[in-house]
């Protein structure tokens, strides 16, 4: 019984530290975005052939190394490419430019090079849009909760979900900001299938209880 | 024997499903093969995206304009209904004065004096002081308001604080990309001119809301209605006195043979215009008939139609200013620097690769099935390949948008799917299929509420990646409860049954 206790607070402090240093993280650095959600340079050329994008992806290795970049073809008809990258030096487009000669046989110079930076885009605006809907979910199913339970403390039910999912959700935004995994549209898609799984976990447990409930009453 | 041939017919009747939707329905058509189904509707992350670059427009202009005490520009000098420069009324001043010389006879019009000083002046579309953070993310908003109640829903907007460049990615249909053009383009600067000289007597700050209003009778006619604020009413109805058509008698004096003088009466009519001018470019030209006591103000917008399409091109066009003016003035100016087809990032080769991994997922789980459970789980496996092919068709019919998102919940659909067949299965091998379905049913479902409610509330949203994600549930569920009651429950059976 006090080694159980002992491993329980064990486990809290854990918690409590792991969201301390998330909440560090993020105040300090914020979450890590995905290369196309943060602020980046399109680097466009329009080749004048058709452009293998599997070719470009090779360039783009040599060329840019280490960095993280995504390559996009342009148009339809298959002869211009974009590389989105975080930065491009000088050295690197000339050298983008040379590589993009030697393979396609073409001579483009680094003026035809179409250079943009582009703004990144907010995780708070992406998320927008979810709030108000997952609200509604949220206040219905616990409409649903308080009167399908009622005979099985359905408000302590309440309780115990939402503190639960909360402290989930807060767990898991802190071990992304911690592990630096690059947010996407995908991340919040998945924070929410998960807030919903624990809904499911929570509702189909009430069931049993009420089943059982009613056969004690029988 | 009945029962047997039931379930049989029903394998049969899957299977069959299956090869339709994985491998099509060909018919040839001019001798080229080509397959019935509808394709999928992808979203712009998988089918690609338009890209439109916009740029701080930094044009800027040399006008001749009025300016007040405070030096606040109050309009373009017009001449006439067009701006004239400060050389065009000097030389038309001089011509005046030679012609009043030469023809002394003729009266001289009263002109009311303008107490505005005129000035020529350096206009930039975008002035220095309104290029701040402030008014980049300002101007953001403002676009993404216009955009939500044109109901284009499915795009990315960036701006850059430090640039003002503003990026909006949208789905490839070049109806919305033309009036997205049009929404970030466009300031939305309302004015009422004097069009006799060009004095502004009533810009947005009067408007109180913009809206679309049509008659029909024998053919229809759009109007743009303008409801004006309290300030803007009281100034409308002191335009509407003062701009109208003025009829004045004149008497003239003609001698007669006999010298006997007679008097004629002539009726001279000098009509006030007002010029309605949005962005620069004037809509109406008019007078008014009578006092307009009301605050609202109609525009006839295209002319009188009698083709159904025509008429709605014009309400659509009277909507998008309407909009535009409900949203205030863009507070700075926008003009397209590119627009591109950005292709995917998820390629073909990528979309082959993903299949491939779920047909080794589907086949590892319809081998656990096959061991666990013999020939229930052959039947279950078939079942399962049944419903995802059943899924892809009903997605295809209802047209919904596939987008990544909505493949992610797509694939837990199809997991929920196996979970039930799972718990039948186990069911099965201690009770007769005609109990454990209800059983199974009932504990299924009634613990998914949470899921099912969320199918709903997010199929009713307007973002088109929660729509989709709820169509996708919607469906999924809906699917899993018909297809497990036509199918599962004539499939599958215990060895008493």
């Amino acid at each position: 019984m006090e080694t159980n206790k002992n491993s329980k607070k064990i486990v809290m402090l854990g918690l409590i530290l792991l969201i301390i240093a998330g909440l560090i993280v993020v105040a300090l650095k914020g979450f890590q975005v995905s290369l196309l959600f943060g602020k980046h340079e399109t680097v466009e050329l329009n080749v004048g052939k058709e452009v293998d994008v599997k070719t470009v992806k090779e360039i783009c290795h040599t060329v840019l190394q280490n960095q993280k970049y995504v390559v996009k073809e342009l148009e339809v008809f298959g002869d211009s490419f974009q590389v989105n990258v975080k930065s491009m030096t000088e050295d690197e487009k000339s050298n983008l430019i040379n590589q993009v000669n030697e393979k396609f046989e073409t001579e483009k110079t680094v003026e035809d090079l179409n250079i943009s930076s582009i703004s990144n885009r907010r995780i708070r605006d992406v998320m927008k849009p979810y709030i108000v809907p997952m609200i509604l979910v949220f206040g219905i199913v616990t409409l649903y909760t308080l009167i399908r339970f009622r005979k099985i403390q359905a408000l302590k039910m309440v309780l115990d979900y939402i503190w639960k999912i909360a402290l989930t959700e807060i767990l898991l935004l802190c071990v992304i900001a911690i592990i630096r995994i690059p947010v996407n549209e995908i991340w919040i898609n998945l924070l929410m299938i998960i807030a919903i799984a624990e809904l499911v976990y929570f509702i189909s447990k009430g069931e049993k209880r009420l089943e059982n409930e009613i056969e004690n009453d029988q | 024997m009945l029962k047997t041939m039931k379930r049989w017919i029903a394998i049969l009747f899957v299977i069959l499903i299956a090869c339709v939707a994985f491998f099509g329905v060909f018919k040839k058509e001019n001798g080229i093969w080509k397959n019935q189904l509808p394709s999928y509707k992808y979203g712009m992350d998988i089918a690609g995206a338009r890209e439109l670059k916009y740029t701080l427009n930094m044009d800027e202009e040399e006008k001749y304009v009025y300016v007040d005490e405070q030096g606040q520009i109050k309009g373009e000098v017009w001449k006439e209904g067009s701006s004239i420069t400060a050389e065009q009324e000097a030389e038309d001043a001089e011509e005046g004065e030679s012609s009043e010389n030469a023809n002394t006879e003729e009266p001289k019009q009263e002109e009311e004096p303008i107490p505005y000083a005129k000035e020529t002046r350096m206009i930039k579309l975008n002035p220095d002081e309104q290029l701040t953070k402030e008014n980049f993310e300002q101007a953001k908003k403002m676009i993404q308001q216009r955009l939500k109640k044109q109901e284009i829903n499915e795009n990315n907007i960036r701006i850059d604080n430090v640039t003002g460049k503003l990026v909006i990615e949208n789905t490839n249909d070049d109806e919305e990309i033309e009036l997205i053009g049009q929404l970030v383009t466009k300031p939305g600067k309302f004015k009422v001119i004097d069009h006799q000289n060009g004095l502004v007597l009533m810009d947005n700050s009067d408007i109180k809301n913009a809206s679309v209003v049509y008659s029909n009778n024998e053919s229809y006619s759009t109007y743009l209605q303008i409801q004006f604020n309290e300030e803007g009413a009281e100034k409308l109805r002191e335009i509407s006195k003062k701009y109208v058509e003025i009829t004045e008698e004149t008497e003239q004096e003609e001698s007669t043979e006999e010298g006997q003088a007679e008097s004629d009466e002539e009726k001279e009519t000098e009509k006030k215009y007002v010029s309605i001018v949005f962005d620069d470019k004037t809509m109406m030209t008019t007078y008014f008939g009578e006092e307009m006591t009301s605050g609202i103000l109609q525009i006839s917008v295209g002319q009188a139609r009698t083709e159904y399409k025509e008429f709605l091109q014009d309400y659509k066009s009277a909507k998008t200013i309407a909009d535009i003016l409900n949203t205030k003035v863009l507070p700075v100016v926008y003009e397209l620097e590119s627009d591109n087809f950005v292709k995917s990032e998820i390629t073909a080769e990528m979309q082959k690769t993903i299949k491939i991994i779920t047909a080794v997922i589907i086949a590892i789980v319809s081998l656990m099935y096959i061991a666990k459970f013999k020939k229930n789980g052959v039947m279950a496996s078939i079942l399962n390949i049944g419903y995802i092919a059943t899924l892809s068709l009903v997605l295809k019919y209802t047209n919904v948008e596939i987008t990544m998102n909505a493949i992610i919940v797509a694939g837990i659909m199809i997991i929920l799917n196996m979970v039930y067949l799972k718990m039948i299965l186990e069911k099965l091998q201690t009770q007769k299929i005609i109990k454990a379905y209800p059983e199974v049913s009932k504990q299924f479902y009634l613990a998914l509420i949470p899921v099912i409610i969320l199918a709903v509330v997010f199929t009713l949203a307007k973002n088109y990646i929660i729509s989709s994600i709820g169509m996708v549930v919607f469906w999924g569920i809906t699917l899993n409860a018909l297809y497990n009651f036509i199918f599962t429950k004539t499939a599958l059976k215990n060895g008493e049954d």
